[in-house]
């Protein structure tokens, strides 16, 4: 068999040749009708968990790696149809040398070619220190547990500074499926519970939502590379620490012996939330921000009791 | 690309292979010309790149030819896409 016999017509179009196989689902697409049906995806999940007005001012969380480029991308072209809505590129710096470095120069590019404003914050001008300050410390939890909600942190301020209602995400299905798999792993009732990818109104805070939330990594790797997007694709040097990583390996083995997996937890996630002890937003005693408990997670870490 | 292009120290590579190879005997080749490609391409418990990263043969994803039984003419390229965590 040679090259030209394997290569399938797209079924979609049934024209082009096709470029791309969804196990999941058996499509074989070109690769128009595979960018279309990632527009689509992303449009159908906006629309789906009402993620904005026609009007609203969109703070779009930009690290320089492939999900969130893509995303801007997207949100870009959806948006475009809607004169009174705005995008602004909001990027933080943990301050992890060699990584990060890297991956805002890229972000900068992309949201230049896009004609995006783009704003930065620092972990050092927010905290006081850098990750690798951080990470050098002794500590009784991992990096990633610092550096996740810092960075939540800083997105949240860094969507108030620009004056944004909404604060999108870059996460994708895959993050969705390894957070359902971690909480139940964890025993987290109230994060199981506050499993929604349309975020929740808090007065005085920006509302998060995930618009890529249905959409495989697989998927936003090939999109960023047909599309000629230049990303960094270097995993933070820190992340191997984390629970997540267990959780990711087995869900990508997981998924090429049986595709759809990640489909399948996610929407679990979605059934079985609401069933917990309650995941309504409070206000942190001490600093005011979104929590869960009494306490935010930032002042939990910090040891901040008042 | 990415963590591959630094595992293999370059970003690009020229291999010979046997006429009638398949793409799974390339990665094969590979992983055995450049060692500190292997950790980072191939998943130990599956055996295959599949759960790591996407390889495109001639601009078209691999899955949707043979996937590792693809064959390979010559001149053909290889693009391999490392799937990453971290956006």
């Amino acid at each position: 068999m040679t090259l030209n016999t394997l290569n399938r017509s797209c079924t979609k179009c049934r024209g082009a040749p096709s470029v791309y196989y969804r196990p999941y689902s058996g499509e074989r697409l070109c690769a128009a009708c595979f960018n279309d049906s990632l527009f689509e995806r992303v449009k159908k999940t906006v629309g789906k968990y009402n993620m904005f007005e026609y009007d609203s001012r969109i703070a779009v969380g930009v690290s320089g790696g492939k999900d969130s480029l893509a995303m801007l991308r997207l949100l870009h072209e959806l948006e475009r149809d809607r004169p009174y809505a705005e995008l602004v590129a909001v990027c933080v710096d943990e301050g992890v040398k060699g990584y990060r470095d890297e991956a805002l120069s890229l972000a900068e590019k992309n949201c230049s070619e896009l004609g995006v404003e783009m704003h930065t914050v620092g972990f050092k001008e927010l905290f006081g220190e850098t990750m690798d300050v951080i990470a050098a410390r002794d500590r009784e939890l991992g990096t990633c547990s610092y550096c996740g909600v810092l960075r939540r942190r800083a997105l949240d301020e860094a969507a108030k500074a620009v004056d944004a209602d909404r604060l999108a995400t870059g996460h994708n299905l895959d993050d969705m499926a390894q957070s359902v798999l971690l909480n139940v792993l964890r025993g987290d009732a109230m994060r199981i519970d506050a499993f929604r990818p349309g975020g929740q109104s808090l007065e005085g805070f920006v509302r998060r939502v995930k618009p890529l939330c249905e959409v495989p990594e697989r998927e936003t790797t090939f999109y960023a590379y047909v599309n000629g997007l230049e990303f960094q694709s270097l995993p933070c040097p820190y992340s191997e620490e984390a629970m997540r990583s267990d959780v990711r390996r087995f869900l990508n083995r997981m998924e090429v012996k049986r595709p759809g997996t990640k489909f399948i937890v996610y929407q679990t996630g979605l059934k079985i939330r609401g069933r917990g002890d309650g995941g309504v937003l409070r206000r942190c005693r001490v600093c005011g921000s979104p929590a869960r408990g009494d306490l935010c997670r930032a002042c939990e870490l910090s040891g901040r009791t008042e | 690309m990415g963590v591959l292009r630094d595992a293999a120290g370059s970003h690009e590579v020229r291999l010979e292979v046997e006429s009638g190879s398949s793409l799974g005997d390339m990665v094969g080749r590979l992983v055995k010309e450049l060692p500190g490609l292997e950790d980072v391409l191939i998943d130990r418990v599956v055996g295959s790149y599949a759960p790591n990263a996407l390889i495109l043969v001639d601009g078209v994803e691999a899955s949707n030819l043979e996937g590792p039984s693809t064959p390979l003419r010559d001149g053909s390229t290889l693009v391999f896409l490392p799937v990453t965590h971290g956006g």
